[in-house]
């Protein structure tokens, strides 16, 4: 399966291969984010951790730290 | 199946309309609880275009437009090139939105100097922080406001309660709390936090589900700061120990009455040079600015 995914803080998208069973902490665990620190939207929509990818997703990790 | 956007410390879910009934009792509570906005009192939002202070003008607008008198925006331009110009555009749209007016005062007017061009002085969030209460005071005196609110949430309070326990700045914590200030003075406009129980997470799902335009970007001057190491440190324990942050402010605000009443005494009188308040004859503002002017920066 392959998935898009978007690292706001890094300005930068990148398409990554995944197993069939990964979900949304698994994917933070191997980018090696701290699931505190962002939101995840999923095609669109907020989803939570336990969200599981599908082909094709379209994946945006949006940071939470910014100035208000 | 239902689509969840949040989860809390319980692991309760909530759908997107649950949110924000949660998000909406959670402020409408602190402003009770803490008396922060009275009747017919006049508010304004220190704006910066930021996700935090456009939720604090929405709310206060959503749940309190029937209770005050009025509602107004200020904004600072500190002079933080493609940062606050682009912030700006935000806060400019959104109060259009809103139908609220907003006044936008800068640094290089107000004191003279962009904070780009004092950055390499190092820690420009000192400056910026002394430059920006002046001015937020000052201007929300100037145009009448009972109250100004301001945007910061549970994350800003747990970083600053540990920030002033880290340097032993205990009189600093006794200015915290949801309603800022240990100390009264008649040029002092009192500052409220409505957002105070909100974490910093909660905050931007709300504003992303409420599509506030906002600009989501950091200040390129805040990478490195004490601020920034507290921040992730906290967020480092949160992810391990969940509901840290909410002990660190649950534990203060049990101290904080005591803390405010060990700094009651503290006479504050006017500064010698501008007529701020001011606990020494000149106020921080003043003292900053003489050390530009020996450098020749004004």
């Amino acid at each position: 399966m392959q998935i898009r995914v978007l690292i706001e803080r890094e300005n930068k998208s990148k398409d990554i291969n995944i197993d069939k069973s990964v979900d949304i902490k698994k994917l933070l665990e191997s980018l090696k984010i701290n699931p505190v620190t962002v939101i995840v939207a999923v095609n669109d929509e907020i989803v939570l951790e336990d969200y599981r990818l599908k082909n094709k997703d379209n994946v945006e990790i949006l940071s939470v730290v910014s100035g208000g | 199946m239902k689509n969840y956007v949040y989860r809390d410390l319980s692991s309760k879910k909530y759908t997107k309309n649950e949110f924000f009934k949660y998000v909406e009792k959670k402020v409408l509570k602190t402003v009770r609880n803490y008396d922060l906005i009275k009747k017919n009192e006049k508010i304004v939002v220190g704006l910066s275009g930021g996700k935090d202070s456009a939720v604090t003008l929405y709310l206060i607008n959503k749940l309190f437009s029937s209770r005050i008198s009025d509602i107004s925006a200020l904004a600072v331009d500190e002079g933080i090139k493609d940062y606050r110009d682009k912030t700006l555009l935000d806060a400019k749209k959104l109060c259009k939105d809103l139908n609220i007016p907003l006044k936008i005062f800068t640094y290089k007017k107000e004191i003279g100097v962009k904070i780009d061009k004092i950055a390499h002085l190092g820690n420009p969030c000192a400056w910026c922080g002394v430059f920006r209460r002046y001015l937020l005071n000052k201007t929300a005196r100037l145009i009448k406001a009972d109250k100004l609110a301001t945007g910061h949430n549970l994350d800003d309070e747990a970083q600053s309660i540990i920030m002033n326990q880290f340097k032993g700045n205990v009189a600093f914590s006794a200015k915290l709390g949801p309603m800022t200030g240990a100390l009264a003075h008649e040029k002092f406009v009192p500052r409220i936090k409505p957002l105070y129980f909100l974490t910093e997470k909660e905050v931007l799902i709300y504003s992303k589900l409420r599509g506030l335009n906002v600009n989501y970007v950091e200040c390129p001057n805040s990478a490195g700061t004490f601020r920034d190491k507290v921040c992730e440190m906290l967020n480092s324990m949160e992810n391990e120990y969940p509901g840290t942050k909410q002990g660190i402010v649950n534990g203060f605000l049990e101290i904080l009455p005591k803390l405010k009443e060990m700094y009651k005494g503290q006479k504050i009188g006017s500064c010698k040079d501008c007529g701020e308040p001011a606990v020494k004859n000149k106020c921080r503002k003043c003292e900053m600015v003489d050390k530009l002017r020996l450098k020749k920066l004004l």
